[in-house]
C-alpha cells in the first residue's frame, strides 16, 4: 500500500526486479494438498479407471498368445505325409525344425498294421514318445513307456491283446515282437485302437521308417501359414498339409474372443469414464466460489481454464500412473488364475493409458468449466 | 473518477413468461469524485449490490454508460473487463471471498499475480499494514471474521487500486473488529482513494462524505455529510465543555453514544 494510488505501470515496476513466485504451481498444490478430499475422490476415480483400462488392455493383447498356446496343447496343426504313403526321407525332421525356427514342435509317427496272436489285424504306431508327450499334452496316459520293448497300448486295444496287462505278441511280414504294456492311452478317438512302440523298436521289428510328421506350429494362423509354407518347401517330396478343422475352430475362437473381449473392455472403460466424468463434474462445479472470486480479482478467462484444465490433467496423470500398477497387478493375477501363467506386464500400454486419461480429465473437466465460465462471478459471490 | 450516465441494468422477470424484465437500476445519473467516499443504502433489492457489480465491471449494464477513470467500461470486451477490474478496482466483500486453501500471504499475492506478477515482501508488508503480519502463513479457516476482513482489505489494495468497492465490509463483524476496518478504510480515503461502500447502518455511513439511498433502481436520497459533521463536531465540543463545567475527565469511553458514530472516529473525521 501506498500514500496514494498507483498507475498499474508504477505497480510493475516497482514489482519487476523483486523475486516472484510460480503461483500456478502454488495454487495447484495447495488445492490438491488442502482439498484432498474431494481430490482424493476424483483421483480415486481416476486410477479406478486407468486399472481397469490397463488390465483389460494387457489380457486383451495377452490373452490371443495364451489362448494360442492352449490351442497348441490340444495337437498338431500341421501334418506332413509321404506321397502315397511313403517312407519321409531321413533329412525330413530337421528340414522341418530348420523351417519352424523353434516356433513349434514336430513329430514323427511310422505306422503298420500287424497281426495278434490270436490273428486280429491292429494298428502299431512308431513314434518318439518325449516329442508326443509335448505334441499331445492332453492324451489321457496311465503311464508312458520308458524302456525298450514297451508300448503304450490303447484303451480299446488293450482290452484284446492284453486284457491283464500281460506281455504280448505283434507279428509284422513275418517278424515278431513281445511288448509289455507300459501303460493305456484314453483319447476317445481313433489312438484308443492303436498300440504305440518307441520309435527304434518298431524300425529295428518292422524296418519302416516314418511316414508321418505331426506339427504343432505357434503364432498366429499368418505366421502357421508361413510354417506350412516353408516346411512345404523344405520337402518337396511330401504333401503338407494344414488340419483345417483345428486351424479354422482356432481362427473362429480367437476371432469371437477377439470381438467379445472388444465389446466387454469398451463397456467397462466406458462406464469407468463416465464415473470419472461425473466426479470431475462434481469437483470443478464444487469450486464456483474459487472461479467467481478469482475472476473478480482481475483474472482472464483462458487463465482460469487453463488452471482446472491443468488441474484435471494432473489428476489423470497421477492416476493413470497408479492406476497402470495397480492394473498390471489384476492382469497377472486373472493370467495366472486363468491360464496358469502370468500375463507379461506391456508397457506399451502405459502411453495408451496416459493419453486416455487425460484426455478423460480433461474432457470431464471441459464441461463444468464451460458451464462456469456462462455463470457471472456476481451472482456467485452473492451467493446465488 | 466515477461517472455513471442513464444506466439501466434489466433482468428478464421469471413470472413473466411474454418477455418482461425487472429493473434493478432505472436510469441512474451518478458522478464519484476522484478521492471521494460513497456511502450507499438502501432496502434489500433496491439495488445497490447491482451498482457495485457494475461498477466492479462484474457485470454489464444493459444500457448507458459507465466510465472508470475516464475509461468508458459499458461496451468493453471481456478481457478489456479484466484487466481493468486487476488494475483499477479493489474489492472489499462482506463474506470476504477468501480461496479457502492459500494462506493469507498467497490470497494477497492471488490479486499480484492477476495484475501482473508475485511480490512475497510486498505481501508481507500489506499484511502487517493491517495487523496480519505474524498470521500470514494462517489458512482463512484459522482466522477470525475480522482477520478475514482485513486480509481481504490487504488483497483489494495490493494493486494499489484507485476506487475501492467495499460491499457491507463490516456486516459480519463484531464492534471491535468493525472499528479496526472502518479504521483501515477511512485511512484508504485519506491516501487519496475513492471508495464506494454499501451499507446498511447508517452510522457507518456518516464516515463517508456522501450517502446515496436506493429505492426501486433510483436514487431517491442524496446527503452531504459536511452539514452533519459539523453538527456533530458541536455536539463534542459541547460535551466536553460540560464535563469541564462539572471537572470531569473528557474520556473516550464514557462519551461513546449508542447510535451514533464511534467517537474516536468522529474525533479522527473532524481533524
Amino acid at each position: 500500500m501506498s500514500s496514494f494510488p498507483h498507475e498499474p505501470a508504477e505497480v510493475v515496476a516497482r514489482r519487476a526486479g523483486k523475486p516472484h513466485t510460480s503461483m500456478f504451481l502454488r495454487m495447484l498444490i495447495r488445492a490438491a494438498v488442502l482439498r484432498r478430499g474431494r481430490a482424493a475422490s476424483a483421483l480415486l476415480a481416476m486410477i479406478v479407471a486407468s486399472a481397469v483400462a490397463t488390465a483389460m488392455l494387457n489380457l486383451y493383447t495377452d490373452v490371443q498368445a495364451k489362448l494360442r498356446k492352449e490351442f497348441r496343447n490340444y495337437g498338431a496343426n500341421i501334418v506332413v505325409i509321404g506321397h502315397d504313403g511313403a517312407s519321409l526321407p531321413a533329412s525330413a525332421l530337421a528340414e522341418t525344425e530348420s523351417a519352424l525356427g523353434g516356433r513349434g514342435i514336430a513329430v514323427r509317427f511310422a505306422y503298420v498294421v500287424a497281426r495278434t496272436p490270436d490273428g486280429q489285424s491292429i494298428v502299431v504306431a512308431g513314434t518318439d514318445f518325449d516329442r508326443v508327450r509335448k505334441l499331445n499334452s492332453w492324451w489321457s496316459v496311465t503311464n508312458w513307456p520308458a524302456n525298450s520293448n514297451e508300448a503304450l497300448v490303447g484303451a480299446r486295444a488293450a482290452a484284446v491283446v492284453s486284457p491283464k496287462g500281460q506281455a504280448f505278441d505283434l507279428t509284422f511280414q513275418g517278424h515278431t515282437i513281445r511288448v509289455s504294456p507300459a501303460g493305456t492311452l484314453r483319447t476317445g478317438a481313433a489312438e484308443d485302437s492303436r498300440i504305440y512302440l518307441s520309435l527304434a523298436d518298431f524300425e529295428r521289428w518292422s524296418g519302416v521308417r516314418p511316414s508321418t510328421l505331426e506339427i504343432a506350429a505357434t503364432g498366429s494362423p499368418e505366421e502357421v501359414s508361413e510354417s506350412l509354407q516353408r516346411i512345404a518347401q523344405a520337402i518337396p517330396e511330401a504333401e503338407v498339409k494344414p488340419v483345417r478343422q483345428v486351424m479354422e475352430a482356432e481362427a473362429h475362437i480367437l476371432g469371437k474372443t477377439r470381438a467379445a473381449l472388444l465389446a466387454s473392455y469398451s463397456l467397462i472403460i466406458l462406464t469407468a469414464a463416465l464415473c470419472v466424468l461425473s466426479t470431475l463434474m462434481g469437483w470443478v462445479l464444487d469450486r464456483r466460489r474459487d472461479f467467481a472470486i478469482m475472476k473478480a480479482l482481475g483474472a482472464s478467462g483462458r487463465l482460469l481454464n487453463g488452471f482446472f484444465a491443468a488441474e484435471a490433467a494432473s489428476l489423470g496423470v497421477v492416476g493413470a500412473v497408479i492406476g497402470f500398477v495397480i492394473g498390471i497387478g489384476i492382469a497377472i493375477w486373472i493370467g495366472r488364475v486363468n491360464f496358469h501363467a502370468p500375463v507379461v506386464p506391456r508397457f506399451g500400454v502405459l502411453p495408451i493409458v496416459l493419453l486416455g486419461s487425460v484426455v478423460v480429465a480433461l474432457l470431464s473437466a471441459a464441461l463444468p468449466i464451460s458451464v462456469l465460465r456462462r455463470v457471472e462471478p456476481a451472482m456467485i459471490l452473492r451467493g446465488e | 473518477m466515477i461517472r455513471l450516465k442513464n444506466v439501466v441494468k434489466a433482468y428478464p422477470a421469471k413470472a413473466e413468461a411474454n418477455g418482461g424484465v425487472i429493473r434493478a437500476l432505472d436510469n441512474i445519473s451518478l458522478e464519484v469524485a476522484p478521492g471521494e467516499w460513497l456511502a450507499m443504502m438502501g432496502p434489500s433489492g433496491s439495488g445497490k449490490s447491482t451498482m457495485v457489480n457494475l461498477i466492479g465491471c462484474l457485470d454489464r449494464p444493459t444500457s448507458g454508460e459507465i466510465q472508470l477513470d475516464g475509461e468508458n467500461v459499458a461496451g468493453i470486451a471481456a478481457s478489456e473487463l479484466n484487466r481493468v477490474r486487476a488494475e483499477k478496482i479493489g474489492f472489499i466483500f462482506q463474506q470476504f471471498h477468501l480461496v479457502p486453501y492459500l494462506t493469507a500471504l498467497e490470497n494477497v499475492m492471488l490479486a499480484q499475480y492477476f495484475h501482473s506478477m508475485t511480490d512475497q515482501q510486498e505481501a508481507l508488508e500489506a499484511l502487517a499494514r493491517v495487523g496480519l503480519k505474524d498470521r500470514a502463513h494462517h489458512l482463512p479457516a484459522q482466522l477470525s471474521g475480522g482477520e478475514q476482513q482485513r486480509v481481504c482489505i490487504a488483497r483489494a489494495l495490493i494493486n494499489d487500486p484507485k476506487i475501492v468497492l467495499a460491499d457491507e465490509p463490516t456486516g459480519n463483524l463484531d464492534a471491535q473488529n468493525e472499528e479496526i476496518v472502518l479504521r483501515l478504510l477511512r485511512e484508504l480515503h485519506q491516501q487519496g482513494r475513492t471508495i464506494v461502500m454499501v451499507t446498511h447502518d447508517p452510522v457507518v455511513a456518516r464516515l463517508a462524505d456522501r450517502r446515496i439511498e436506493l429505492h426501486h433502481g433510483r436514487i431517491a436520497v442524496q446527503e452531504v455529510f459536511s452539514m452533519a459533521d459539523e453538527e456533530q463536531f458541536d455536539e463534542v465540543l459541547e460535551e466536553l465543555w460540560v464535563l469541564a463545567e462539572h471537572g470531569e475527565q473528557a474520556e473516550i469511553a464514557r462519551m461513546e453514544v449508542h447510535g451514533a458514530l464511534p467517537v474516536s472516529l468522529a474525533v479522527e473525521k473532524m481533524t
